[in-house]
Formats: C-alpha cells, structure tokens, sequence
C-alpha cells in the first residue's frame, strides 16, 4: 500500500513598515498594518475561503477517503482572527470533518530554533500547541518548523518538547542515497520520527498548479501521475508539502477541477490511499536512523543551503535573542506579542541579497531595496524594542516602590537652618 | 578594426568622469589586437597616458586640407590633438561669464593650409570651437584610414556628423550625460539641438546606462531599438598597500565628493547632515569639491548651527580624492542626476560602505550598497545611522562590495563597445 500524505502550508508574516531612528521611542506601530489587512483579506476571499469550501465538499463526496493536512503559522492565525474571522471558522469546519489534520509549529515561524539556548524555542512550540487545541480541537501529532528547517539540534528540542514526528525537505544533501519515502528516525533523538518531503512531486504539483495555461489540459493530470507511477512500489510513503495559496487566486475553477482529478484518480486507483500524517506514525516502523549538522530548508524562491545564513542575520539574531530574559521577566502582553513577531522567518529572509523582491531593480513589492536597508531597518525596530522593555521594567520597579507605605518619620528632611 | 573616435579630453587634463571614461574604454579596446584606436582630443599637453593600439592625435597640428598624417604605431596608443576648447561639465554661458566674453559668435573661415588653435580646454566661445573641431575633423577623417567612427558627447558630435558626411563611415555616439543631467532641467536649446542632430545621424548609440538610454528615448524620441546601454567600469586598484584600513580616529567621517552643484545634490547631504549630527555624536561631515552652490551651502549649515561638524575641503585633486577616500567611514552620493557615477566604485575599492541616489546610473550595475532617492534625507540619514552604528553591516557591506567592484573591468565594457561595432558594420554590410 502507498500513502500518499498532502500538506498545505499557509504563513503571513507580520510585514515591517519603515522604521527610521527618527522613529525610535516614537510609539510608532512597527508593522503595516494597512497593507497586512488588505493582504488578508484579499486571499481570504480570493483563494482560501473558496478552495476551503472546494475542499469540504469534496471530503463529504469521496467518503473518508481524503484525507489532508495543514500547517498554520501563529502569525497568520492571528492575521485570521483580526481581519477575517470568517476564515477561522471554515478552517474549523475542516478540522471538525476528522480529515484534516493540523500540525505544530513555532507560533510564530520564528527562527527561534536558530538560537543559541533552546529555551525559546520550546518554549513557542508549547504555545503553538497550545493554540492548535484551542483553535481546532487538535493536539498535533508532527512538527513543521519554520521554513521546514532541520539540523540535528532542533531534532533534540523538538523531542523535549513532547513531539514524536518533524516533518522537513527531502533535501539530497541530508538523504544522500536515501530515498525521502521511508519513515525515519533522528540519529541524536530516537523517539523522534522524521518525515520528508519529497521534493520532486511536490515541485512537479506546485509547478503544475501555477501554470495557469495548462492546468486546465488533461495532460498536466498524467503528468503528475506519472511522476507517482515511477516511485518504487515498495517505498510507502509519498510526503507532498504545497503552498496553500497555489490551490487558489486566478484560475482557481481550473485548479480545483485538476485537483479533484488528481484525487478521484489516487482514491480509484489500486494500492494506494491518502493518509493523515498521524496514520502513518502508527502504521509504519522507522527504517533506519538519520541526521545532519547542514542545515535543510525549503523556502520558495531560495537555495535550499540557505541556513544559517549571512553575517547580517546572525548579527540580528543574535542581538534579538540576547532580549530573552528580559522578554521572560515581565508580563506586559502587547511586548510580549511583539516579541513573538519580531522572531518571524521572513525579516531575515530580506537580509538576504537573494530574496526575489531584489530580483529585478525595478520591483516594488517590498519597502525594501537591498539587503542592507531590511537590516537597518530590523535593527531600528529592535532597538525601539529594546527600549520599550527598558522603560517597562523601570515601570514595573517604580511601582514596587510606591507600593511600600512611606512612614512620614522615614523622610529625611533637610535641617533648617 | 581601425577606429576613430573623438574624444574631448584625455588624462591627467581631465575635468569630470568623461576623460576618465575615454581613457578606460580605449584602454580595454586596445587589448584586443583587433581594434586599432585613433583619438583625436582638440589638444594634447604632451603627458597623456598612454596604452597599446592607441594613437592620440591632436586637431591643432592638422593643417585643414593639407596632407597631415598621424603617424601610426602599430602596437601604441595615439592620440590625435585638435586645439579647442571645449568643456562637458561647462555651459556657453557660464563659459562667458568665467572669460568675460561678449556673447557674439565670430564666424571665421578657414582657408585651406590653416592650423586653427585650439585652447585644449573650454573656450570662450564653445560653439564655435566645436565647429572648428568639426572642420579639422573632415580633414581627419579624410587623411586617415578607419572603418568607424566613435564620438564621445555632444561636445564631439559635429566632429563624427563631419566626419562620417566626408567619409560615408559608420557613425557611433557614446552618451556620457545629456543636457538634461548637466542643467538639472533648464536645457540649453542649442546643445539639446546638436545632441538631437548627433543622435539621429548616429549609426547606434551607446549610453553609460539605462537610465541615459530611457532619457533618449523619451526626451530625444530615439527608438529604442538603436540604444544600447554599456556601463562604465573602473581600473583595479593598483596600490594595494593602504586596503586594509587601520584607523585609529574616534570620529566617524561621513564624505561628499563632487562638484557643489544642483545635480550633485548637495543640499540633500546637508539636510542628512543635520539629522544626524542632532542625534549623534563624533560624526562629522565633509564637503569635498567645489562649485558653485558652496556659499549657500556653507549658509545652510551655518543656518542649521552645525558648521562645527560640517567641513569643506575646496577642489581635490587625484592622490587628494584617494586619501579623502580612504579616511571615510561612509560615502554619500545623493545626485538628483547623475548619468553613471564612478565615484562610489572607487570608495567601494578603498573599502568605504556607500549609499548612493537611485538616480544615478550607477545604482543599476551594483548591488552592495543602499539605494535611495536622492530626495529621501530621511532615508538617507536612516541609512548613515545604521552604518554608523553597526559593525557587522559595514564590514558586510565592505567586503562585498569590493568583491564587486573587483569583477568590473574596462575589458568588459570593451567588449561590450566591440560586440555593437560588430554589429554596426554587420547591419551595414547586409
């Protein structure tokens, strides 16, 4: 029997406005709102909403039989409950089906993972789960860390924090000879199972569902297939991760018709079914053990030896994540929030001189032109950060203080002379 | 491949990018044993640097129809010298006000056997020294063999218009700047008619960068089709010894280099200036060039009460510019306008960090920089803050940039010059 396992990601990171050192201790938002809300609301009503009533309707016709699973960014949740509750709530009605599955994640695709002390890092993984329950009912059974990134140290983490599966990139470097359709363990974590992604049909499937010219042909179906037909029969296991938004936007009648196809033909055909992550974890004994100290990622638009990145983003990280323990030490919501926000992936993905956005001189979709500009940036913000911490701590002490009842006979005064 | 191009200066006697340019892009023709280059500047000084398969020739040894050969040296650079005086960074009316000359235009006729004297720099009357190069050109043009000819700025086009009437030769026009760039908008209507002319009799158009290339199309209505852009480049640096920089100052340099004039933007660094120097201490600023906006800027900083960190250096020159350079900790380039720009390559060679305006041709070629509009002071200054205070951003910004910089060659841009002389005769030919 091949399980084939789906997995849609959805990530809205908390996009940075432009932050001058004007601005620092301004009391300016950091985030662009304006245009986050507009971004939401767009693919809600243009891609997930739509694909995710598509998607009910076709897991009450096929009977049980399909059967998928998602990965939600913290961030983007919260995105969802500001600015399309709507969304929360079909995402919920899935969920409720018992077909889909939700898995874990750092709350808020951070790169806390990346830190030098773990802390953080499990720390974030319990409030993701946390959230996942409260949210869906669901405790998550696999971990999916930001970006899909693994190496051997957050196989460690992982495990702490009570999770028997991770989920990353079947990337060549880590598997080597290996195929990414076997079940596996990590090397340093025993317990811990790990699943790949098998990067050639989950391409292949993205590749086709972009391509707006073709997908309505009757091609681009066996195409895909074929690409299933010539994995082993023995291998049992086919992990394909897509971005949620390719199953949307323009040509979405033509995508949702390929992708009932695809599944009405996986579903009718012999010895191979779609399965739920947590299925497989209880039908399948890993094979062998594996681990890599090179870090593996899957990010779109970005080389898989990504990680750990640039001088730039190891200075902004490192300087983030030196606020930690001031971060812990007290209890105002609003920076703890921000906190969260200012760890997600994607700010330092702009570090980055390969980031699309810098593609072509003449493209505007980001605040950004180099590199340089998104650090300075990320740096003010932190440091406006920083400051705000700095003076809530004050607040916090000076309050203390005048909780203490001050006897008139304590104050010093002045002799008269 | 012989070539004939027309410049209007040649180094050391430079006064802007343009002779710099010249002398790069023959240079890197010059190392293909194909292409043979003659130069013709209206005056040489004697001292001209010198490079392979270039032969300088000066127009005001050339007798008008007489039988002046320039003497070729199969493996020199020759120059050919024409007496003039014309200057690309000069307006005629700036020119007058400099000599004090009256605004009539003589019109001499030249008689056959005459040496016209050129004053090699930028006369008093520009017109008419251009025209005068033009005339020596026809007799260049006649008395020497080529299969091309190269002209550089509007100052030259007469020349190659002249030359390639006489000779029935394909015409190449390099646009280093256009009148829009030099005015800063208030286009002299006689320059903007010879460029127009240079534009259209020209073969092909090389531009210094897109960004030249699109002001052409849309303010001289040239299709785009007969443009194309190759970026200038610079030497690598030959004294390596000061590279690694060892300073010991505490206070951080923040340089402007360049002439004080509208299209340099001036005005925008000291507003940058001024932010910074309110929020931070140990910066101080330097206004390195001269112009002819010093005085109002000095009175804007003297306005905005911070002529204590604001200095002015007057003119440079070359071993100056390199030292100036190499003491800064960041490099500003605000122009409003500016056709290419070489200066912040050769900061990125002396490992200065850079930020340069997105108007400025320069912006398209290099990535290891920050990039902003040269009216954003508040970006501008965001961006010194942040190289000022972090120093993994500079030490990043460094080291790639130099590799950058290191990959530019005059090699390549001559090659680049040489795939469209092949073309040039190619679409002639068929």
């Amino acid at each position: 029997m091949k399980n084939i396992c789906l997995y849609f990601q959805i990530h809205h990171p908390f996009s940075f406005q432009t932050f001058r050192f004007f601005d620092i201790g301004e009391h300016k938002s950091y985030y662009d709102d304006l245009r986050i809300e507009r971004e939401i609301q767009e693919v809600s009503t243009n891609y997930y909403i739509p694909t995710n009533n598509f998607l009910l309707k076709l897991i009450h016709q096929s009977k049980g039989q399909l059967k998928l699973s998602f990965y939600i960014s913290g961030t983007a949740l919260d995105q969802f409950l500001a600015y399309s509750p709507k969304l929360i709530n079909s995402f919920r009605q899935l969920a409720d089906t018992g077909m889909v599955e939700f898995a874990g994640g750092t709350d808020s695709h951070s790169i806390a993972s990346l830190a030098e002390n773990n802390d953080e890092f499990v720390d974030q993984i319990y409030l993701n789960k946390e959230r996942i329950l409260q949210n869906f009912g669901q405790n998550p059974k696999v971990f999916v860390n930001s970006d899909l990134l693994f190496i051997n140290q957050i196989a460690t983490s992982v495990g702490k924090a009570g999770y028997s599966a991770i989920f990353t990139n079947g990337a060549k470097k880590m598997l080597q000879w290996r195929s990414p359709n076997y079940l596996y363990f990590s090397e340093v974590q025993k317990r811990l199972k790990i699943l790949f992604r098998n990067e050639v049909v989950s391409n292949e499937l993205s590749r086709l569902l972009g391509d707006t010219d073709t997908i309505g042909k009757p091609d681009s179906i066996k195409q895909i297939l074929n690409y299933l037909y010539a994995i082993k029969p023995e291998e049992p296991l086919v992990n394909i991760y897509l971005n949620y938004n390719s199953l949307g936007g323009y040509g979405m009648d033509n995508k949702h018709r390929f992708f009932r196809k695809f599944v009405s033909k996986i579903i009718s055909a012999p010895s191979v079914c779609l399965s739920l992550p947590s299925e497989i974890l209880e039908r399948y004994m890993p094979v062998a053990e594996i681990g890599t100290e090179v870090p593996v990622c899957w990010k779109k638009g970005f080389h898989s030896s990504y990680y750990p990145g640039n001088n730039l983003q190891k200075e902004a990280i490192k300087h983030l994540f030196k606020l930690r323990e001031k971060v812990k030490s007290i209890e105002n919501q609003n920076l703890k929030i921000d906190w969260q926000y200012l760890q997600t992936s994607d700010h330092f993905h702009l570090m980055d001189e390969n980031h699309p956005d810098y593609a072509t001189t003449e493209s505007n979709s980001g605040i950004y032109k180099s590199k340089y500009e998104a650090f300075i940036n990320y740096m003010n913000i932190l440091e406006d950060f920083r400051q705000r911490l700095k003076s809530e701590k004050r607040k916090v002490k000076s309050e203390k203080t005048i909780q203490k009842p001050i006897h008139f006979n304590q104050v010093k005064r002045k002799p008269v002379i | 491949m012989n070539v004939l191009m027309f410049g209007w200066e040649f180094p050391p006697h430079i006064s802007g990018g343009l002779g710099t340019a010249c002398f790069g892009i023959v240079k890197g023709l010059a190392s293909d044993k194909n292409v043979d280059v003659t130069f013709v500047v209206p005056k040489t000084h004697g001292n001209e640097h010198s490079a392979n398969n270039i032969q300088l020739l000066s127009a005001d040894h050339v007798s008008v129809g007489s039988q002046y050969h320039a003497e070729w040296n199969p493996t020199g650079v020759s120059i050919l010298e024409v007496n003039s005086k014309l200057i690309p960074y000069e307006t005629p009316e700036s020119y007058m006000e400099k000599y004090q000359v009256s605004g009539k235009i003589k019109t001499e006729t030249v008689r056959e056997g005459q040496k016209i004297p050129f004053s090699g720099g930028y006369g008093p009357n520009l017109f008419s020294e251009i025209y005068n190069y033009a005339v020596v050109a026809k007799t260049i043009a006649t008395e020497n063999q080529f299969q091309l000819i190269h002209a550089h700025d509007w100052l030259t086009f007469p020349a190659g218009i002249a030359a390639k009437q006489i000779s029935g030769k394909p015409l190449i026009v390099h646009v280093h700047s256009t009148d829009f760039d030099r005015s800063g908008g208030s286009v002299n209507p006689d320059i903007f008619a010879i460029e127009k002319q240079g534009f259209e009799v020209a073969d092909h158009i090389i531009t210094v960068s897109n960004r030249i290339k699109n002001r052409l199309i849309e303010q001289y209505h040239i299709p785009s089709h007969k443009i194309t852009t190759v970026y200038n480049a610079i030497d690598p640096e030959i004294n390596d010894n000061h590279a690694i920089k060892n300073r010991k100052q505490k206070h951080k340099i923040v340089t402007f280099l360049g002439r004080i004039t509208i299209q340099k933007g001036p005005e925008y660094f000291v507003n940058v200036a001024r932010m910074v120097i309110h929020r931070m201490k140990n910066v101080h600023f330097v206004m390195a060039g001269n112009g002819e906006l010093r005085d109002h800027i000095l009175e804007l900083c003297a306005q905005y009460g911070i002529t204590d960190k604001f200095h002015f250096t007057g003119f440079l020159n070359n071993g100056e510019v390199t030292r100036m350079l190499r003491q800064s900790d960041l490099f500003i380039m605000p122009s409003v306008s500016e056709p290419f720009g070489i200066v912040p390559l050769e900061a990125m060679q002396y490992n200065v960090p850079v930020i340069i305006s997105l108007q400025s041709g320069v912006s398209e070629l290099i990535r290891n920089v920050i990039k902003t509009d040269f009216w954003d002071v508040h970006a501008m200054a965001d961006a010194v803050h942040g190289i000022l205070m972090n120093k993994t951003l500079v030490t990043s910004m460094i080291t790639e940039g130099k590799q950058e910089v290191s990959r530019l060659s005059w090699n390549r841009s001559a090659n680049q010059i040489r795939q469209v002389y092949l073309k040039t005769l190619f679409n002639l030919a068929s």
